[in-house]
């Protein structure tokens, strides 16, 4: 069941991406697919920090674990994080172009991990999501943050407090800092 | 569909008076009468006379989903995990299902979930069964 069903995927998904009027292509979905070829369980994305908010400037990869049991499970997502050591190298080189952001400041992701808290990909979830689906949840989610459920809990008082110009600053910041340059 | 519930409402209510079939008949049969003949009753010259017809009918299934949310598979076509047997096995039981909310899956596809958690995979209500099969 979860392996033909995610060649199906794969097959939509394939299209999508090409096509500029997609929903993955309007919500800054710019890579999605398996890390190799020959295991659809294993996939990587990547996406852009949705238009108007904070997080525009920023491009996240995504890592994604579909469990053998897809779809009456849901697959794990969690953003892509990187050492310490390689962060400090990043902000070394200001003047390189600018690749992917190392950490993804949000109050419902683990700053540290890249977990997600996100109510479709847990308690919420059914079968009726999809990879693609749950990728454009994520991409909302930076631009509509649940302060009430955190994982980052300064950046979600922040927001709890009513402080949106001090949130947004220390979004930019952490951006800025955690962006690296693309080899 | 108007006028088909029209004369059963007639045919009902001249049944119970008592003239039933006869009365449906004129009824049906009166509009071909004022076609062909003058109300003076002399035979006159036809204004329009049908020489082709060509009949067009568009048809689609009556439910709100023709996919199922749930393998991906059309829902008149049997499930992701039955249709490689479809083939050899014709006469292989891979029905629909409806839930109360009217949302359609195949009952291999639904059951497997609700046995995870008993909501509907579209509009996450409690899932009622409504009835099953072709």
């Amino acid at each position: 069941m979860s392996e033909k069903r995610l060649l199906k995927e794969l097959r939509t998904i394939s299209k999508e991406l090409v096509q500029e009027d997609s929903s993955l292509a309007l919500n800054g979905v710019l890579v999605l697919e398996p890390v190799s070829e020959g295991d659809l369980f294993e996939w990587r994305a990547r996406i852009r920090g949705p238009e108007g908010s904070c997080y525009a400037n920023g491009i996240w990869d995504l890592h994604i674990t579909v469990p053998s049991n897809y779809p009456t499970a849901p697959p794990t997502f969690r953003f892509v994080m990187s050492s310490e050591r390689n962060a400090r190298l990043a902000s070394d080189s200001p003047t390189a172009t600018r690749g992917r952001c190392l950490r993804m400041p949000h109050p419902n992701v683990n700053f540290e991990t890249g977990e997600i808290c996100l109510d479709i990909l847990q308690q919420m979830w059914t079968p009726a999501w999809s990879l693609s689906s749950s990728v454009v949840a994520i991409v909302m989610l930076l631009d509509s943050p649940e302060p009430l459920s955190p994982l980052n809990i300064d950046l979600a008082n922040l927001l709890k407090s009513g402080d949106q110009k001090g949130y947004d600053d220390l979004v930019k910041y952490y951006i800025e800092r955690f962006t690296i340059a693309e080899s | 569909m108007a006028d088909e519930m029209d004369i059963d409402g007639e045919y009902w209510r001249l049944k119970q008076s008592g003239g039933p079939q006869r009365h449906m008949t004129n009824k049906l049969a009166a509009p071909v009468e004022t076609d062909t003949t003058s109300t003076t009753g002399k035979p006159e010259r036809k204004r329009f006379e049908v020489k082709k017809w060509n009949a067009v009918a568009f048809w689609s299934w009556d439910m709100e989903v023709e996919q199922c949310a749930i393998c991906r598979n059309h829902l008149m076509e049997p499930c992701i995990d039955c249709a490689p047997n479809s083939i050899n096995q014709p006469n292989q039981e891979c029905v629909t299902a409806w839930g109360t909310c009217n949302h359609g899956f195949h009952l291999h596809c639904i059951q497997r979930w609700t046995s995870t958690r008993n909501v509907c995979p579209l509009d996450s209500n409690p899932w009622v069964l409504a009835r099953y099969g072709r």
